[in-house]
């Protein structure tokens, strides 16, 4: 439940207690349509289903009814300064089923309206700087001179 | 067995294939056929869209299939497109899901009706006519009855431990339920459809469909998006494969099939509310592997005992999903399991008798089924009524199938050294009444299989029905294949094809661009080198190769060993 050193267990130890754990949940939104009683976290790679259990039931008070993960690796792409290939980092993705009376799901944070509104903005601005570059070109050669002049 | 036996194959297969070229090439009539009728014949207006082209090639696909005149056929041409399998969907009736209980139902277009009190969830009168029968006999069973729950289940016969292990769990249950079905088979022994009945223990029983209307998953999209032709049909609904195992302990045969419980009319069998759509299975949980289309269902075609009376189920795998998702979700686990067992065991007896995953019932087909641990018994009754669940039919189809599904009842209620106590003369009467139930015989019980419905009755000669008979209980043997199917590694797909790192290196894979590039998914089932016939043992010099297995004619000898050197004189080569 930590990234920290864990006491090595010999018979006869007390049950081995995390206080604070120092693990991070990140809740996602689901990279493929799921069930309305699923939601979808990335965790870290060293938290296993039992960890991840008790850390919504005893922290978060979340019912869970079954988990199921899997390790995703990291998008492997060129490197911008010399053309190599590079790889992001692996990470833990786990599907987190709750019993039929809970639902969640994840807001829309990208509404598809919104977003066309706001390319619409940006090729607008794109266009008047164009229109703007062109215009400083009639006085390239006379620096200083005010652009209100004709032409 | 001989290689290549004999021109006669050669001669009957070649005027099978083709008729026109051979008539081209012999049959030259002075008189021609008259071009010219009354009325214009146009041929259809076909509309030239992407899915409907897709759509009809389907259709002529499942058309062949239908005019296929045996199940061995059948199978092989529902195996042709994939050499290599197909990648289907996992479902396995001792392996419920948590979130499956909506899929279940859609997968298989099944209704579930369960009743509270009479008849305990099994159709109201379905039994009516044989269960005063059934109660007069109960006294003959019960003490033999008792004597065997005593002897699996009395604490102090059994030799094990205190706490039952899995393996020994399910034996003894086994044992018993085969044990219960020889003492009520055996009191039954006058009765004529029991007595002329064959028995399976343990069978394997799997079933292949197409289920339609799954939405694609990211992969699918991407190959559609970046094209305009097909960048319309992005979001359109796929039809996944699907091979369902139903794991009874026991099948008991006979040679009718039981009678329908709702005629076809009825609104429970055909406006039955069903989930309109799911996600991707994955989704939900299940797997999907590899693996040729397979439908067996405990005996080959040709068997008299076509239909099944009743199956006898296990219920030893609730035992781990009870620990794992506790005691409310053991009904829910029960339910998924006798829902995919008995639509499989459905749908591979239709497959057996000449329906199919393409091919749509024409009478409904009735399943009786009981699950137990020996103490606990559920039993139900299935009734079938669609087959074919591809493309838009597993939305839009008119009719869906229905499962009747009882309350859970105790046979006894304990076991002592004083004997059984409380045992349930009711539930005992109920399971009686499932043996006695009489098949109905139809009138056209096979009417997409030939009257003969034998692969001996095929045409073609014997040493090719022997052949194609084996090639078809290899194909749904479940053996893995000696040599593995090509695989690309993961290097490869980075170094190679994502990110060409390798510009130098001689394209040799499977994958690569070069005269002998393959894609394993499109290769088909035909589709291997064929064996060669040296000189000394052929009997037509210019036939070098032997036939190529084929649907339709068994096996077929292709084109161009017979089309670039000249027919082989019939009248000449009497030889053979």
């Amino acid at each position: 439940m930590s990234t920290r050193f864990y006491p090595r267990y010999h018979l006869g130890n007390p049950q081995l207690r995390v206080f604070l754990p120092n693990f991070v949940m990140k809740l996602i939104k689901p990279p493929h349509p799921q069930p309305p009683n699923v939601a979808t976290f990335i965790v870290s790679t060293q938290m296993t289903k039992f960890d991840i259990q008790n850390y919504l039931e005893k922290i978060y008070k979340v019912p869970v009814a079954s988990i199921k993960t899997h390790i995703h690796m990291g998008e492997i792409k060129r490197s911008k300064v010399g053309g190599y290939l590079i790889k992001d980092d692996d990470y833990k993705i786990a599907y987190i089923t709750m019993p039929k009376t809970e639902t969640f799901e994840f807001p829309d944070l990208y509404p598809t309206e919104k977003e066309e509104a706001m390319e619409k903005e940006m090729n607008q601005i794109k266009l008047l700087q164009k229109d703007w570059s062109k215009k400083i070109q009639q006085h390239k050669h006379r620096p200083g001179m005010p652009s209100w002049f004709g032409a | 067995m001989s290689v290549y036996s004999g021109g006669r194959c050669l001669q009957v297969l070649r005027s099978q294939k083709c008729p026109t070229k051979h008539l081209r090439q012999y049959n030259k009539s002075a008189v021609g056929v008259s071009e010219y009728t009354d009325t214009p014949q146009y041929p259809p207006i076909l509309d030239k869209s992407k899915r409907a082209t897709w759509q009809r090639r389907k259709d002529t696909w499942h058309h062949n299939i239908n005019n296929l005149a045996t199940v061995e056929q059948k199978m092989v041409e529902l195996n042709m497109p994939k050499y290599y399998g197909y990648w289907s969907l996992r479902f396995k009736d001792v392996q419920p899901n948590i979130l499956g209980d909506d899929f279940c139902r859609y997968a298989t277009r099944t209704h579930i009706h369960e009743e509270e009190g009479g008849g305990g969830g099994l159709p109201m009168g379905y039994y009516d006519d044989v269960r005063p029968q059934a109660e007069t006999l109960v006294p003959l069973v019960v003490d033999k009855v008792e004597q065997l729950i005593d002897l699996n289940f009395s604490s102090n016969k059994i030799h094990r431990g205190d706490k039952p292990v899995r393996a020994t769990r399910r034996h003894q249950t086994e044992n018993f339920l085969i044990g219960l079905h020889r003492v009520i088979a055996g009191t039954l022994g006058s009765v004529p459809h029991i007595e002329d009945s064959m028995l399976d223990l343990r069978p394997r029983v799997e079933a292949f469909w197409f289920l339609g209307g799954i939405p694609p998953d990211s992969m699918l999209k991407k190959t559609k998006k970046n094209f305009t032709d097909t960048k319309e049909y992005e979001n359109d609904p796929i039809d996944r494969p699907i091979q369902g195992t139903s794991s009874p302990v026991l099948g008991l045969r006979v040679t009718d099939g039981l009678p329908e419980v709702v005629p076809w009319d009825d609104p429970l069998a055909t406006s039955a509310t069903l989930p309109e759509s799911v996600l991707d299975p994955r989704a939900y949980g299940y797997k999907f592997g590899k693996k040729h289309a397979t439908t067996v269902t405990g005996f080959w075609p040709g068997e008299r005992q076509e239909h099944t009376q009743l199956w006898l189920h296990n219920q030893d795998f609730l035992h781990s999903y009870k620990l794992e998702f506790g005691e409310e979700a053991a009904r829910d686990g029960l339910r998924q399991k006798m829902l995919v067992a008995s639509f499989t065991q459905a749908l591979a007896h239709a497959t057996y008798l000449g329906f199919g995953p393409v091919t749509e019932l024409t009478y409904p087909l009735v399943q009786q089924s009981a699950i137990s641990d020996g103490q606990h018994w559920n039993l139900s009754v299935y009734q079938l009524n669609t087959s074919t669940l591809h493309s838009h039919l597993a939305q839009d189809n008119p009719r869906n199938n229905i499962l009747w599904l009882s309350e859970e009842e105790k046979l006894f209620e304990a076991v002592e050294d004083g004997g059984v106590k409380g045992l349930n003369t009711s539930l005992l009467a109920t399971i009686i009444a499932m043996y006695l139930k009489k098949g109905v015989p139809r009138e056209n019980p096979t009417p997409y299989l030939a009257p003969e419905k034998r692969l001996h009755q095929h045409p073609a000669c014997e040493e090719y029905r022997e052949n194609f008979l084996s090639f078809f209980h290899d194909v749904l043997s479940n053996r893995p294949r000696a040599r593995l199917d090509p695989e690309m590694y993961l290097w490869e797909k980075i170094y190679k094809v994502d990110f060409k790192t390798r510009p130098f290196e001689s394209p040799k894979r499977f994958f690569e661009d070069h005269y002998n590039k393959m894609d394993p998914g499109k290769r088909r089932l035909d589709d291997y080198p064929l064996r060669y016939i040296p000189k000394p043992i052929r009997k037509n010099k210019y036939v070098k190769f032997r036939p190529r297995v084929h649907s339709e004619h068994l096996y077929i000898y292709d084109d161009h060993f017979l089309v670039k050197r000249h027919y082989p004189d019939d009248e000449k080569d009497k030889s053979h």
